[in-house]
């Protein structure tokens, strides 16, 4: 009979709920059902607890700003009252107390700053793939970005020595990167884009040193 | 060097980005060194200012499409344009604006000019 009057009294709950509902009042808690109803506002409060939570948590990951600067208010007032009034130094050890669990706070949060980015970094200890030097013709160099020839990257490259000690391991890039050999004139530039060997050889003399075609 | 674009356009047909990625980072290095001859030379000379001004203009947007491809090859390869059908596409367009940018370059240089 007690299960019975239960199951009645939540229809009734639930159905006074889907009438009102539409006029936008506020439901009014059932006489004998109050378990039902507290079950009710929680669920609808379910927004407001996630919020409060995650502020809470948040306070707690940041060390608790604001009740820190509060007690770093009261313990600085405090010092310097004793200070003035001459208190005993025991006192002032009490109150620096509080002030020293703060630094160490402090020092733990700056350490687990400092130490997520490095672990992140060195748990993942691939090549990032991030740049390749021109001229050098392995697949992986495909699509990525290339170190451009220009006058500032040529001091750092131009001889064996140079690239073995700026990109050591860099050996396929040493080799290809130096193969590609700048013309010393427009000709021979022409001779890479226009004119066949003959011609070039006609303009500059049959026995003149045909260039290494690029 | 246009030549070995061509011989590109026709390995991206036949389905070999990779090697056609392999060509066009041989064919940039180059490009860009006898490039920069170029402008130099015609820079040097005093009545030719306004044609250097031209070559270098067709120069940096040959560059542009280069790497442009360079690009596009590599995002092919990577899987990211889909199928290799899509992909051959869109390489293909990308080499052929490279080589019309060839082009633009060889009618921006003055003829019968030896340096």
């Amino acid at each position: 009979m007690i299960d019975d009057d239960y199951t009645n009294s939540t229809r009734e709950g639930a159905t006074k709920q889907t009438t009102t509902a539409p006029k936008r009042t506020q439901p009014e808690p059932p006489q004998n059902n109050l378990c039902a109803f507290v079950v009710q506002k929680i669920t609808a409060m379910k927004g407001s607890i996630a919020l409060a939570v995650a502020l809470g948590s948040l306070e707690a990951s940041t060390g608790f700003g604001i009740f820190r600067c509060q007690k770093m208010n009261s313990v600085k007032s405090h010092l310097h009252s004793s200070i003035i009034s001459d208190a005993p130094s025991s006192i002032n050890d009490e109150l620096l107390v509080p002030l020293r669990s703060i630094n160490r706070r402090k020092l733990i949060r700056t350490l687990l700053q400092a130490a997520i980015p490095g672990v992140a970094i060195m748990s993942s200890p691939k090549a990032s793939e991030a740049a390749c030097l021109s001229g050098d013709t392995s697949t992986e160099c495909i699509g990525v970005y290339k170190l451009p020839l220009d006058d500032a990257v040529e001091s750092f490259i131009d001889t064996p020595e140079h690239l073995a000690k700026m990109a050591p391991g860099e050996s396929k890039s040493l080799k290809n990167t130096l193969s590609i050999v700048e013309p010393e004139s427009y000709l021979k530039y022409q001779l890479y884009f226009h004119i066949t060997e003959q011609q070039y050889r006609s303009k500059m003399g049959p026995t003149s040193p045909v260039p290494e075609k690029l | 060097m246009q030549s070995k674009l061509i011989s590109t356009i026709e390995m991206v047909q036949q389905g070999n980005l990779s090697g056609a990625g392999v060509e066009l980072l041989a064919i940039v290095p180059r490009v860009t060194l006898a490039g920069r001859v170029v402008i130099q030379t015609l820079q040097n000379k005093g009545d030719l200012s306004m044609k250097a001004m031209r070559t270098e203009t067709a120069y940096l947007e040959l560059l542009s499409s280069l790497g442009s491809c360079d690009i596009v090859i590599g995002q092919g390869l990577a899987g990211r344009l889909g199928s290799i059908t899509v992909a051959q596409i869109q390489v293909l367009e990308e080499l052929r604006s490279a080589d019309q940018e060839f082009k633009e370059l060889f009618k921006a240089l003055p003829e019968d000019f030896e340096g």
